[in-house]
């Protein structure tokens, strides 16, 4: 077990912890005193919280942070006595005789030798050894170590993200707990990227193609967002995690700020140069999806299960304006050219197009205003991007639609029916458009002609 | 792309060398398990907007909607084919990720791994030429007798398939029970019998539902039949599941007690004095069955049982117009004074056309908010099945499908309702008529529905018929065994206060009649009589079911459904109102309407009378018996102990004891008579005793003849039909 400074910052921890997954899980020896961040906390995550967690809070029991689970409820001593395992109520469920008390209920039995770390915690003082007794256990145990990818695929794997890295020349796509990078004019792939979480769901490259970040996680369980470096396909850092999936991540127009989205409905601008948090925007009421910035980037657009879409201001994580016109989940968004209209589009099946409501000459603000709606595909919309005067859309089935956005009509259409397309990515300059399936499809378009340039399955090692 | 059934086993083959499992079908069995662990129940994730926010469709009917819920939804985050233990669909049922649905789905039970190896073998959807499923059956297949002690049945149920194939489907099915005190049913199918009575175990699987009649008989110490007379077969099939069950029935009511009840069945008002006096005197034989035919051809009898139809045909100023309502009132008078057949009555309502201020039944589909209201009201009123639930998704509780109710609604779709210009001399009427095309669209399916009858399957009809004709003559076959029924159970439900099967218009299989065989015989009887509801309503008043005393025995102090006793209820407001009239001699005025008018003979709720609306008096906005009130109520109580209504008659100088009073009479001439008004006997000596030393003591002789009229007014026997 290494010794770490827990004031050193998260992204050297990660790198300094890669090889050392929770002892306690793995059972082996542990010396004293033991450690609440890297023993007790995954563990009560992994045992207890799906019952004990801010949701459900069973018996009015929580133990999704150090703070709550030494809580006492009112009019009833603390669960947790430092010093005295058998007088704490954590430590006596755990052992108790009688059935219908012993904990965990209605799950897999607690093993003997971590009930053992448990009381010896409690007995030698029950402390603390994070930053800030009330972070969320999800983001104070030590960062996980991810299963390797499989080295051959057993099945396609749906593709839930892609992206073109600056130059063009690097398509980058969901793989099984890996980035996988391919040639985007023959398929061929290039690169494998480990050290990934379960899922991918969003990507993105730094406007110098330095950096390659991807978020996702472990639905219902971990959400991470993750740093490599695409020349060596070193991690750089583990930027941003939460208890649920991580949605999107976008970099702003210079490079300068990353904008990170979660399904604990947060918005995280992360500073690549030192991968520093600076600003934490809570002011959705459902999971964020996706981000688009302005093109001068000064603002976010983001979409959300809320059934909103705002517009936020980076400087401030002030929301400028809101709308609301959907009235139901919002899946995806996309900022125009000019700054001043944004498109929107969920499970209503339409794409809205409406005015940002900044600030106009004079200062005066009008919020959020519908414009038009343009078709849709009659389909909850899953994604949407834009490249110029060009939007397109990804719905549930096998096509993909661009639209002229100055004359506001279809232009055309992309792909043939069949299973939902689940990623979009358009490169650089705007004339290649990228459409990843949940069949495992990646296909690549000339968007200026409609003419199909390659299509592959983006599953290392399938069908060969 | 899907995986389709071809392509799995060489996909399989390429990961593993073992065996493959037997494909897993997402609609025969996933979707199933998911009914089965009450995952798609309305109040979990098959109510409309979902929860948590994951929705599915309700008990699966749309499997669709339901796989790309599963499988897409949310970039796919529900299930997970590479690492099948990580989907959400098995970690939160299974309580290893937080689920506020609790556990659902343990880790380890068969339904788990169902969904396992349907994610293992990468969540398919069945092709489109998969057999479909054709129906299920159960076994026992008939109604059920469960005794003493041992008193268990294991269900089998298999479901038939389109290729001719049967499967063994019990483990997939759900089994709920419609009373789980008296027959319990665990979810392997074991029916086990818990305490003595009767309920149904409803099986579902897919769309298909089968409900199964349940008896427990379990013998009660010192339990003995005393055979009692039968008057007619009512009497006789009631017997039989008194016996049956080991219940005795009560012995006859007194004639003062026959006499006001079926006064107030028949003509929803109290028998006058004198003829309550005479009734009693009068010691030949039948006289109770010269009374019922008395008052079946009186013109009160007539007025009161319109009433009862004015209710459930939403007659109302403001559905219809004054000019409308009045209309109806007339016709719905005429047809029951003219005994006209229950057949003949439905199909002039249900074919109706023109002006509804001249001819009548027009005003059947005026009432109607819309077209469906229109097909759901007939079901409902004629059909005994609320079909309401089918029109968005298949009924949870009963054989409907949206595809039944869509195919039905196509008989009342032409159906076109037009106002009358002002300009043009319009007064307020509406013209019905039907059009000559109009085809009804499945909302799900977008298909064009054919016209389609429970029993029939689709119709063809012939252009130029209007197709309300064609539902008509179904409906009122005398083979139709839902039209018979319906009215039968309907009648005896107003003469009983409870019908056979209750409530009265919700016959479906989980909600059995508790006397099917009484059930059958009255509306066999009803149609080989040609409808008659003259006659049915004879052959119930004239048996000693309707004629037993409400008083229980030892031997059936535990009944309430199975009739071994009669049931008192509380008089309805109508009748409540013209009985406090009466018996105060003081007669209600309503606004508009000639003086006289009883509350039994109001042509339209009076939704401004306090009194009628804490008793009780429906609004006629909905064709549900329902919204009559029949909880008892606060304000109830408030208008007998110092409302306006009651206190400003007890009060008036011009009531029955003020004139009493000036005309010389006695106390005991007074009471006497108060008796025989508001309960049709003469005091008991004891009752005497208490009124003549009230009176004595009181300052104020009037004051105190009112005091005892209102204690009169206050007594169960008065507000109840006994």
């Amino acid at each position: 077990m290494l010794f770490l400074n827990p004031h050193l910052p998260i992204f050297i921890r990660a790198v300094l912890i890669a090889s050392t997954a929770p002892t306690a899980l793995r059972g082996e020896e542990e010396p004293s005193p033991v450690s609440f961040r890297t023993t007790i906390a995954p563990l009560l995550l992994a045992q207890c919280q799906g019952c004990h967690g801010a949701e459900t809070a069973k018996a009015d029991y929580r133990v999704d942070s150090y703070t709550e689970l030494m809580r006492a409820a009112d009019g009833e001593p603390p669960r947790v006595r430092p010093g005295q395992p058998t007088a704490s109520l954590l430590h006596e469920l755990l052992v108790t005789l009688e059935e219908e008390d012993r904990m965990p209920q209605q799950s897999v039995p607690i093993k003997p030798r971590q009930i053992e770390l448990i009381r010896r915690w409690i007995a030698e003082g029950a402390r603390f050894d994070g930053e800030a007794p009330s972070t969320p256990l999800v983001r104070l145990i030590p960062v996980r170590q991810h299963e390797p990818a499989p080295e051959k695929y057993p099945r396609p794997l749906p593709v839930t993200a892609l992206a073109f890295s600056p130059d063009g020349t690097r398509l980058a796509a969901a793989g099984l707990r890996e980035i996988t990078l391919w040639n985007p004019a023959n398929g061929r792939l290039l690169q494998r990227i480990p050290n990934m979480a379960q899922r991918i769901l969003a990507l993105a490259w730094s406007p110098d193609g330095s950096q390659l970040v991807a978020a996702g996680g472990i639905p219902g369980e971990l959400g991470e967002v993750r740093v490599f470096d695409p020349s060596t396909g070193a991690l750089l850092a583990v930027l941003h995690r939460a208890a649920d999936v991580a949605f999107e991540v976008q970099f702003d127009p210079d490079g300068a700020t990353l904008a990170v989205a979660d399904a604990e409905n947060r918005i995280a601008l992360y500073s690549p140069a030192d991968f520093s948090r600076f600003r934490l925007i809570d002011n959705h009421a459902g999971w964020v999806m996706a981000l688009a910035w302005s093109p001068d980037g000064k603002y976010l657009v983001s979409a959300s299960r809320d059934k909103t879409a705002k517009i936020i201001e980076a400087k401030s994580g002030a929301a400028i304006s809101t709308y609301g016109g959907h009235h139901d989940e919002v899946f995806g968004v996309a900022f125009r050219a000019d700054g001043q209209q944004v498109f929107s589009a969920g499970r209503d099946g339409k794409i809205h197009v409406w005015k940002a409501g900044l600030a106009d000459t004079t200062g005066k603000r009008f919020g959020a205003e519908k414009v038009a709606e343009l078709g849709g595909q009659g389909r909850s919309t899953v994604r949407l991007c834009m490249a110029g005067d060009h939007l397109f859309s990804a719905a549930g089935e096998g096509q993909v639609r661009q639209y002229d956005v100055v004359r506001r009509q279809p232009l055309r259409e992309f792909g043939e029916p069949g299973d939902w397309v689940m990623a979009l990515a358009h490169d650089p300059f705007g004339s290649r458009l990228a459409a990843g399936g949940h069949d495992g499809m990646v296909q690549v378009w000339n968007t200026q002609t409609g003419e199909r340039l390659a299509d592959f399955m983006a599953s290392p090692g399938w069908g060969r | 792309m899907f995986f389709s059934r071809a392509t799995l086993p060489a996909l399989l083959a390429a990961t593993a060398v073992q065996a493959a499992p037997p494909p897993v079908s997402f609609q025969h069995e996933v979707l199933p398990v998911l009914t089965r662990q009450g995952c798609n129940a309305g109040t979990c994730h098959g109510s409309p907007s979902g929860k948590g926010g994951f929705a599915l469709s309700l008990f699966a009917f749309d499997a669709a909607v339901d796989h790309a819920s599963l499988t897409r939804d949310l970039l796919g985050r529900r299930v997970d084919m590479f690492n099948p233990e990580l989907s959400l669909i098995l970690r939160k049922p299974s309580t290893e990720l937080a689920h506020r649905g609790g556990l659902k789905l343990p880790k380890g039970s068969p339904e788990y791994g169902i969904l396992r190896d349907w994610i293992v073998q990468g969540v398919g959807m069945d092709s489109a030429d998969a057999p479909p499923c054709e129906g299920i059956e159960v076994t026992p297949g008939t109604a059920v007798t469960l005794r003493w002690p041992v008193p268990v049945q294991q269900l089998r149920v298999t479901a038939r398939f389109g290729d001719g194939s049967r499967r063994d489907i019990t483990h997939l099915a759900q089994f709920t029970s419609s009373d789980e005190a008296i027959i319990e049913v665990d979810p392997a199918g074991r029916v086990i019998g818990r305490r003595r009575g009767q309920a149904a175990v409803m099986v579902r699987y897919l769309e298909y539902v089968a409900a199964l009649p349940f008896t427990l008989v379990k013998p009660v110490p010192g339990f003995r039949w005393t055979n009692p007379s039968a008057a007619n077969y009512v009497d006789t099939l009631v017997h039989a599941k008194l016996r049956e069950l080991q219940f005795t029935p009560s012995g006859l009511c007194s004639d003062s007690e026959f006499l006001r009840r079926v006064h107030l069945d028949l003509t929803g008002m109290l028998p006058a004095a004198a003829e309550a006096a005479a009734f009693l005197a009068n010691e030949t034989p039948g006289k109770r069955a010269r009374l019922i035919d008395t008052l079946l051809s009186s013109p009160e009898h007539a007025v009161f049982w319109a009433q009862r139809w004015g209710d459930l045909l939403r007659v109302s100023p403001t559905k219809l117009r004054p000019e409308g309502v009045e209309a109806m009132n007339r016709w719905l008078v005429n047809a029951m004074a003219d005994n006209m057949p229950h057949d003949q009555f439905a199909r002039a309502l249900l074919t109706a056309s023109g002006d509804t201020f001249v001819n009548a039944p027009a005003n059947y589909f005026r009432a109607a908010s819309s077209r469906d209201d229109a097909l759901e009201t007939t079901t409902q009123l004629f059909l005994g099945a609320r079909l309401a639930c089918a029109k968005c998704h298949n009924h949870p509780f009963d054989r409907w499908t949206q595809d039944h109710y869509y195919g039905m609604s196509a008989f009342f779709h032409r159906v076109q309702r037009t106002g009358v210009d002002k300009k043009k001399g319009g007064k307020g009427e509406v013209l019905v008529g039907t059009a000559n095309e109009g085809e009804v669209i499945h909302p799900r399916t977008g298909r064009t529905m054919t016209p389609w009858l429970p029993g029939r399957g689709k119709v063809t009809v012939p252009k130029g018929i209007d197709r309300r004709e064609i539902f008509a003559d179904w409906l009122t076959r005398r083979d139709n065994p839902w039209f018979a029924r319906t009215a039968a159970n309907r009648i005896w439900a107003q003469l009983m206060g409870r019908g056979i099967v209750e409530p009265v218009d919700d016959f479906r299989g989980s909600n059995p009649p508790v006397n099917g065989p009484l059930l059958k015989a009255l509306a066999r009887d009803f149609a080989e009589h040609g409808f008659d509801r003259g006659h049915l309503l004879r052959v119930i008043l004239n048996s000693r079911t309707y004629q037993a005393s409400s008083r229980t025995e030892p031997g059936n102090v535990g009944d309430r459904i199975l009739f071994s006793h009669f049931q008192p209820r509380l008089l309805t407001a109508e009748q409540l109102l013209d009985a406090v009239c009466r018996v105060t001699g003081m007669p209600e005025k309503f606004d508009d309407l000639p003086a006289g008018t009883r509350a039994t003979a109001l042509p339209s709720p009076q939704m401004s009378h306090a009194f009628l609306r804490a008793f009780g008096q429906p609004a006629r906005t909905t064709a549900c018996t329902c919204e009559r009130a029949t909880e008892p109520q606060l304000a109830q109580a408030l208008e007998f102990l110092r409302g306006r209504l009651v206190h400003g008659k007890l009060e008036s100088p011009d009531n029955r004891l003020q004139m009493a009073l000036a005309a010389g009479n006695s106390d005991l001439e007074i009471v006497t008579e108060l008796y025989w008004t508001a309960l049709s006997r003469p005091p008991a000596p004891g009752e005497l005793t208490v009124a003549s030393r009230h009176i004595a003591q009181a300052a104020d002789r009037a004051t105190a003849l009112a005091d005892v009229c209102w204690a009169i007014l206050n007594t169960n026997e008065f507000m109840f039909q006994n």
